[in-house]
C-alpha cells in the first residue's frame, strides 16, 4: 500500500520542519507548500490524504485554501487541520464555518498531533 | 489683570457717575456706551466681561441687548440695573442670561460687591472648566493608550506564538527519542527547556486573556447552566493535582441549587484557576472544601438574584496588607512556603475578570496560618423571564430536530431607518430582545455593525424555524426599539439546512439576498 500523502502549509520554514520529521518517521509522505495559492494547486494535483493547513499565509489565506478545498465535492472529502497563532474564539467560529475539521492553536503538543493525524487517516 | 466693564445707560449722568465710581471704587477698566446698539458694536470689536446695562432705553431696551449677548458673546456676563417697581423686568433679564441684577437707586458699595462677586464666580467656573477639559483630554490619551497597549499585546502574544511552537516541537522532538538517544543530562535540561516553554505559553495565555478582559473584546457565550455538574467535573479534573499534596477536595451543593446564566468555559476557567490556587498555597494533607449558596430568600439580599460560590481552603492564609491588592495584575504575594509557586501574576486578575464579565462579584476573606475563602457570584438563569410554553414548544422542537438529523435554520434580522443612522445602541438592544426568544440551543451567530445585521443560528426543522421566526416578529414587536425618533425597519428572513448543502457563510449571504424581497 502506498505510504497516506499529507500536505503541510505553513510559511515559517523551521515550523515545517519540525512538523515534518515527526510525521515522515511515522511513515508518511511528505507534501509542502509555503504559501496558499501553491497550497491549493498542491492540493488539486497530489490529492493529499490530509492537510495541516495554517491561517496566515501569503498569497491565499488558509481559510480561502479550506473554503475552496471544501465546498468542491472533488476535494471536500480531505481532512484539513488547522494549525495557527489566531486564538480568538472568532477566529475558530471562522475556522469550522469554512469546514475545517480541526482547529489547533500554536504552540501545540507534538503528540496530540500525531494522535490527531492518525486517527482521521485512520477513518 | 483689570477687569473690563462696559456700562450702558441713556442718561449721559448716570454714565458719567458709574465711570468715575467703578474705576475709582472698584478698580474696574470702565468703558462707556449710551445705546444697546452701540453696546453691542463696542462688544464686537472688543472683549468686555461684563456689562452692565439700563433696562429702559431708546429703540433697543436692555432686555433685548441681554438676549443678544447671551446669543452672541455667551461668555459675557450682564446685570440689569432697574428701577423699582420693575421687579418682574429683572426677573426677566435673569431669565435672558443675566448674571444678576441691581435696584435703582445705586449703592455704590453693594454694586461694587456684586459686581465683583459675579465675576469671581465666572472665574471659578472658567477655571472648572479648564480643569475639566484638561481631564477629558488626558482621559482620551489614556484610552487611546489602553487601547493600543490591549492591541500590542494581542499582536506581540501571535507573533509569539509561531516561533515558540518551533521550539516546542523542537525539543519535544529530541525528548521523544526520535532524533536519536540522549543521556539522563540531556534529557534532564530539554525537560527544563520544555517546562519552561510551556510556562511561557501560560504567560502568553493568560496575557491576551487579560488584555481581552480589560479592553472588553471577551466573547461570551451565554447560556443556561447546571453549576453541581461543572463544579464536580473542575473538581475531578484537579483531583489528581491535590492527591499528589495528599489534599482532600471537598464538594458541598445543595441540591435546591437553580440554573445560572452564563458561559460554561469561562466558570470552569474562574473554578480552575480558584481551586489551583487553593492547591497551590496549602501544605500537604490539607483540605478544599467548594460550596454553593441559592440567593437569599428576601429579595433585597445585596447580591440579589445570585448565586454565590466558594472555594474554601486551610492553607498559608493572606495576609491583611495583601488582601486589597490581591485580584491586581501581577501581584503575588510573597511566602516562605512556596518560593518554588510559580504563576503569572494574572490568574486572579483574569479570574475578577471574568466574574465581572458576568455581572458578579468576587471577595476574598482570609486568615494568616489558617486558610483564604474566595467567594463569587453569578447570575441565576433568566428562564424564568421568558415565556414558558415558548421554552416547551421550543425545546420540543429542537429535540425533534435533533432526532431526525437537524438541519440548520439562520436567521438573519436586518435594521435600517430611513436615511438616518441607526445607533450601534440599537442593535444592542436588538440584540438582547432576540436572545429572549432563542432557547440554548441556539445562539447569535454574527453581529455585523455595518449592515446592521444580526444573525441567529438555531438547530431546528422547518417547522421549528416557523415558530422561531414567529417569536422573533412578536417580540421585536412587543419590546419596540426606541430610536429617538427614527422609523426602525426590522427584516426578518431564514434560510435552512440542508436545502441547499453550505457553510453558515453561505448561509448568511443567501439570507441577505432573500432579506431584499
Amino acid at each position: 500500500m502506498n505510504p497516506k500523502k499529507i500536505l503541510i502549509v505553513d510559511d515559517e520554514v523551521d515550523l515545517v520542519e519540525t512538523i515534518r520529521f515527526p510525521l515522515e518517521m511515522e511513515g508518511y509522505h511528505i507534501l509542502v507548500s509555503y504559501n496558499g495559492e501553491d497550497a491549493l494547486n498542491q492540493a488539486r494535483k497530489e490529492n493529499p490524504d490530509l492537510i495541516l493547513l495554517d491561517l496566515m499565509l501569503p498569497k491565499l489565506d488558509g481559510y480561502k485554501v479550506c473554503r475552496l478545498l471544501k465546498f468542491d465535492d472533488r476535494y471536500k472529502h480531505i481532512p484539513i487541520l488547522m494549525l495557527t497563532a489566531k486564538t480568538q474564539e472568532k477566529d475558530k467560529t471562522l475556522g469550522m464555518e469554512t469546514g475545517a475539521n480541526e482547529y489547533i492553536t500554536k504552540p501545540f503538543e507534538m503528540d496530540d498531533l500525531l494522535k490527531k493525524v492518525k486517527a482521521y487517516l485512520n477513518k | 489683570m483689570e477687569n473690563r466693564v462696559l456700562v450702558v445707560d441713556d442718561e449721559k449722568e448716570i454714565r458719567a457717575f458709574l465711570n468715575k465710581a467703578l474705576s475709582r471704587f472698584g478698580g474696574f477698566h470702565v468703558e462707556l456706551a449710551e445705546s444697546g446698539e452701540e453696546a453691542l458694536h463696542k462688544l464686537e470689536k472688543e472683549p468686555f466681561d461684563l456689562v452692565l446695562t439700563d433696562l429702559t432705553m431708546p429703540k433697543m431696551d436692555g432686555l433685548r441687548l441681554i438676549a443678544e449677548i447671551a446669543k452672541l458673546k455667551p461668555e459675557t456676563l450682564t446685570i440689569m440695573m432697574t428701577g423699582h417697581g420693575s421687579i418682574d423686568s429683572a426677573l426677566e433679564a435673569m431669565k435672558l442670561g443675566a448674571s444678576d441684577y441691581i435696584m435703582k437707586p445705586l449703592n455704590l458699595d453693594e454694586m461694587i460687591l456684586r459686581l465683583r462677586k459675579v465675576l469671581e464666580e465666572r472665574q471659578r467656573f472658567v477655571r472648572l472648566k479648564d480643569f475639566a477639559d484638561q481631564l477629558e483630554r488626558t482621559n482620551q490619551e489614556l484610552r487611546k493608550i489602553d487601547s493600543m497597549k490591549s492591541e500590542f499585546v494581542s499582536v506581540a502574544s501571535h507573533e509569539l506564538r509561531t516561533p515558540l511552537a518551533a521550539i516546542k516541537n523542537a525539543v519535544q522532538l529530541m525528548l521523544s527519542g526520535k532524533t536519536g538517544e540522549i543521556n539522563e543530562n540531556q534529557k534532564k535540561f530539554l525537560s527544563m527547556a520544555e517546562r519552561n516553554i510551556n510556562r511561557l505559553t501560560n504567560i502568553l495565555n493568560d496575557l491576551l486573556n487579560l488584555s481581552r478582559i480589560e479592553s472588553g473584546k471577551i466573547e461570551l457565550k451565554f447560556e443556561n447552566i447546571e453549576l453541581k455538574e461543572i463544579i464536580e467535573l473542575t473538581a475531578s479534573s484537579l483531583r489528581p493535582h491535590a492527591d499528589g499534596k495528599s489534599i482532600q477536595i471537598e464538594v458541598e451543593i445543595p441540591e435546591q441549587l437553580p440554573a445560572v446564566y452564563g458561559d460554561q468555559e469561562k466558570i470552569e476557567q474562574i473554578l480552575t484557576n480558584l481551586i489551583g490556587n487553593a492547591i497551590k498555597f496549602t501544605r500537604d494533607g490539607g483540605k478544599i472544601l467548594i460550596t454553593a449558596k441559592p440567593p437569599p430568600k428576601e429579595k433585597d439580599g445585596w447580591y440579589g438574584d445570585r448565586v454565590a460560590l466558594s472555594v474554601k481552603d486551610n492553607g498559608i492564609g493572606i495576609p491583611a496588607e495583601h488582601l486589597e491588592a490581591i485580584f491586581e495584575k501581577f501581584h503575588q504575594v510573597e511566602s516562605s512556603l512556596h518560593r518554588s509557586v510559580s504563576g503569572t501574576g494574572l490568574g486572579l486578575a483574569i479570574t475578577k475578570g471574568l466574574v465581572e464579565a458576568h455581572q458578579g462579584k468576587i471577595w476574598v476573606q482570609s486568615e494568616v496560618g489558617k486558610g483564604s475563602t474566595f467567594t463569587f457570584t453569578l447570575p441565576v438563569s433568566e428562564s424564568d423571564r421568558r415565556d414558558p410554553h415558548f421554552r416547551f414548544i421550543l425545546d420540543k422542537e429542537f429535540q425533534r430536530a435533533q432526532e431526525n438529523d437537524a438541519p440548520l435554520t439562520l436567521f438573519l434580522i436586518q435594521v435600517s431607518d430611513e436615511g438616518g443612522e441607526v445607533k450601534e445602541t440599537v442593535l444592542s438592544r436588538l440584540e438582547e430582545n432576540v436572545k429572549q426568544c432563542l432557547c440554548r440551543k441556539a445562539d447569535i451567530l454574527v453581529r455585523r455593525e455595518k449592515e446592521k445585521i444580526l444573525a441567529a443560528l438555531c438547530e431546528a426543522n422547518l417547522n421549528g424555524a416557523q415558530v422561531i421566526r414567529q417569536r422573533i416578529e412578536e417580540g421585536i414587536q412587543n419590546h419596540p426599539l426606541e430610536t429617538g425618533g427614527a422609523p426602525v425597519l426590522i427584516k426578518v428572513g431564514t434560510a435552512t439546512y440542508p436545502e441547499e448543502a453550505l457553510s453558515k457563510e453561505e448561509l448568511f449571504r443567501l439570507s441577505k439576498k432573500r432579506l431584499g424581497g
